[in-house]
């Protein structure tokens, strides 16, 4: 009986507490003794959670979450009798009655939900029903297009994920099942432009891997980064976390195997962070632990595995869901920990180790998802011990500020990027990636002077200026050229051809091929003589004779005897590339 | 030297040669016996000779890197009265250098043609030395070989010139001649040369000997 009176003391004080707290599911952070020596903390945040599904009855859950530019947050979740409803509300207002979203192909229910939303502030929605079918439909400004079947009917299977491009192009990874060999599984990725009416389609792996739960991001450079499971043998006991990267016309740069080659590493998720670095995470099921990985585009490598410590031992096959979100340069992971809580952490780039935030749950969640809004971390989630209702929480973070604007481009060399080319300029002097590719966020009101700047090549245009950049500038695009060398050792002497009765002076000029021309592979067919006055400026330079490029002289002819000019000679190899005057 | 200067030299001259044509014969006659023993003495003389040619103009010589040259000659004469004759020469001046950058070849030619009068005023023993004075008529030009942008020149001159000398007797019809000759001709330029100067001098010492034919 003093045990049940203990008990029941508690369960009161408890009681008390949420009455205290309206609906409102405050986090409760049970950090165990040891959970605190194992994690580091940063300064409390501040955390708040709110009930937002609708009164109608019957479980709720499958939660996505978006905010969009304007502020407006949408939350998509499988409400009752297996319908899809939604809810919206612009930031700090109130939310909007839940509805249905209309006209679904299918009503069987709905899993796997992810939200998108594109510069013009359009969300674009993902879901699966069990039908094992991929759903997508937009919505803005409070109308919702007709959701579409984005994979054949049935073919679906475990995991789809939305990612979209600065251009609004909206990127779709989806798992499409096959029949044989064992039933095995292959991804396939589905673009759509702004203004396409359907998807096209390009197949990633295949059926030998069995690949399924994929991840999609897209970075700064609109690049494509992929992230999922591979069954290797086909049997499920070396399942492998794989990761691709596609260039902004969706061609294949490289393809990592994030995790070691053993055991079950699954349910990778990704993000590309504001500097472009690039970071995924994992679970690997018979420990339950979480693993990351971080990519510098500056190195073009991935870290070593770090192992996220979420605190809690946890219970082995019991993990197997986390979502990340990058804010800025920042990272957030949110993670659950073997149904005992959902914990939002934040990576620390100095350390390489993630820092916890915030608990976001300590009740059993089945699914959540994790969005960066402006200057809040969203986490929708559902829970097990209340299927009623649907949560989010809100984890205030530093503003973004200012919307960023984003210099983007490509410098080609003939119809291939060329990479490690630098554009100095721009803000931290990036360089082209292997693609030929680069991008940096500037600041609003930006302006400047960008020059691409690589050993041995020269650009055309020599340089791009800015002014008071307010919106992405895309397309910022260079021409690469084998930068011809100027001639060697260029002499000039004055001279005199006289007859006894006649004669003029003349500038002699002498020279040799540049041996690096040589070297390069360039064929030189001509060169250019320029001749200005010493003190004229360099604006002043006229071209006064083009010989072969077999020739190594030239006579300046009939030269005022005073005069003082200076030559200089350029190359023009056989595609009519003109070398530097210097 | 300009024309007129030129033109009162070699009136001067002129005068010089006629009044010793006019004394001459006087002081012939004082040897008359002499000549009155001399058979008719032959009315024509023509015969070549090689000479040195050693051309006043520092720029000429400074290019064309010569202080003298060396060339053949033609004379002719034919007997007046008291042992005076009026005596013609041509020569021809030659010389050649390349231009001083693309090295074209350079020519430079005078067609040289003198007409005055000689007075051979006494023989003596087999010597008959002679004076004489007269005009010089010269056409110069120049030629760059193709390739070079520079364009040569001719043009005419005139002077003077003065030469002494002596006929040696070999047979009754030849001599062997033997002369110095100074020429005195100048040409002003209408455009100067590359080196600024104005004027050219075609003038100068001639030395050297030849053979003559006495008919």
């Amino acid at each position: 009986m003093k045990r049940i009176a203990t008990i029941s003391a508690i369960l009161l004080i408890v009681l008390c507490i949420m009455a205290a707290n309206g609906d409102a599911a405050r986090p409760r952070i049970k950090l165990m003794p040891e959970e605190t020596a194992l994690l580091e903390t940063q300064a409390a945040a501040v955390v708040k959670t709110i009930k937002i599904s609708g009164n109608q009855a019957g479980n709720k859950r499958y939660p996505g979450v978006c905010e969009n530019a304007n502020g407006d947050r949408l939350v998509i979740y499988r409400g009752p009798n297996i319908l899809y409803w939604y809810t919206f509300a612009r930031k700090g207002a109130s939310w909007s009655a839940p509805a249905v979203i209309p006209n679904q192909p299918t009503m069987k229910s709905c899993t796997s939900t992810d939200v998108e939303a594109d510069s013009t502030g359009r969300f674009h929605c993902l879901w699966e029903d069990l039908q094992k079918t991929l759903i997508y439909a937009s919505f803005l400004n409070g109308k919702w297009t007709t959701p579409t079947k984005v994979s054949s009917a049935g073919k679906h299977d475990m995991g789809g994920s939305i990612a979209v491009r600065s251009n609004d192009e909206v990127i779709i990874a989806d798992v499409n099942f096959l029949r044989s060999p064992n039933n095995s599984k292959e991804i396939i990725l589905y673009f759509k432009g702004k203004n396409d009416s359907h998807f096209a389609q390009k197949n990633i792996t295949n059926d030998r891997e069995s690949s399924t739960m994929p991840a999609v991001a897209v970075d700064p450079n609109d690049h494509v980064w992929v992230a999922l499971k591979s069954d290797l043998d086909l049997r499920d006991t070396a399942l492998i976390t794989n990761l691709y990267h596609f260039d902004r016309n969706n061609s294949l740069i490289d393809s990592e195997t994030l995790s070691v080659k053993s055991g079950w590493n699954f349910w990778p998720h990704i993000a590309a962070n504001s500097e472009g670095k690039v970071m995924a995470t994992w679970v690997l099921a018979q420990s339950a632990d979480y693993f990351s990985r971080l990519y510098d585009p500056r190195t073009r490598n991935w870290s070593s595995i770090m192992k996220v410590n979420i605190g809690t031992p946890n219970k082995p096959w019991a993990t197997f869901w986390s979502k990340l979100a990058a804010h800025g340069k920042d990272f957030y992971l949110a993670a659950m920990n073997s149904g005992r809580y959902l914990r939002l952490m934040k990576f620390n780039e100095k350390t390489q180790r993630w820092v916890n935030v915030a608990t976001i749950s300590d009740d059993p969640v089945y699914y959540f998802d994790l969005y960066s809004g402006n200057d809040q971390m969203l986490i929708a989630w559902d829970n097990a011990n209340d299927p009623s209702n649907v949560y989010l929480t809100t984890v205030d973070v530093p503003a973004l500020g200012p919307s960023t604007s984003r210099i983007s481009g490509t410098v080609r060399k003939d119809s291939s990027g060329l990479s490690g080319v630098t554009m100095t300029g721009l803000p931290g002097n990036p360089t082209t990636d292997s693609s030929g590719e680069y991008g940096m966020d500037v600041d609003p009101g930006w302006g400047g002077t960008v020059r691409p700047q690589k050993s041995g090549f020269s650009f055309s245009p020599l340089s791009i200026t800015y002014s008071n950049v307010t919106s992405n500038q895309t397309g910022q695009d260079y021409a690469a050229f084998l930068a011809i060398r100027s001639v060697a050792n260029l002499k000039v002497e004055k001279r005199v051809e006289r007859g006894f009765f006649n004669g003029y002076t003349l500038n002699a000029l002498t020279w040799e091929a540049n041996p690096e021309n040589t070297e390069m592979g360039l064929a030189i067919s001509s060169q250019r003589v320029y001749r200005k006055a010493r003190a004229e400026d360099n604006t002043k330079w006229a071209r006064i004779a083009e010989p072969a490029g077999s020739i190594l002289k030239y006579e300046d002819r009939n030269v005022p005897s005073d005069s003082d000019y200076v030559y200089a000679v350029t190359c023009v190899d056989d595609k009519g590339n003109e070398s530097a005057i210097y | 030297m300009n024309s007129t200067t030129s033109k009162i030299l070699l009136i001067t001259l002129v005068f010089f040669i006629l009044g010793t044509a006019m004394t001459l014969p006087a002081a012939a006659q004082d040897q008359g016996q002499v000549q009155n023993q001399e058979p008719k003495q032959p009315r024509f003389r023509a015969g070549v000779y090689f000479e040195g040619y050693m051309i006043n103009d520092k720029n000429l010589k400074s290019f064309y890197h010569h202080s003298q040259r060396n060339l053949p000659g033609f004379e002719a004469s034919i007997h007046t009265v008291y042992n005076i004759d009026i005596w013609a020469s041509y020569r021809i001046y030659r010389d050649e250098t390349k231009t001083t950058f693309y090295e074209k070849t350079d020519k430079f030619r005078i067609n040289a043609a003198s007409v005055g009068l000689q007075y051979r005023p006494f023989r003596w023993k087999f010597l008959e030395p002679f004076v004489g004075a007269g005009l010089d008529f010269y056409s110069y030009k120049e030629t760059v070989e193709a390739g070079s942008d520079i364009s040569g020149a001719s043009g005419n001159a005139t002077g003077f010139y003065v030469q002494a000398g002596t006929y040696v007797d070999i047979f009754k019809f030849i001599a062997l001649r033997a002369f110095y000759r100074y020429n005195g001709v100048k040409k002003t330029l209408a455009n100067p040369l590359p080196d600024g100067s104005k004027s050219m001098d075609l003038g100068g010492h001639e030395f050297g000997g030849g053979i003559v034919v006495r008919f």
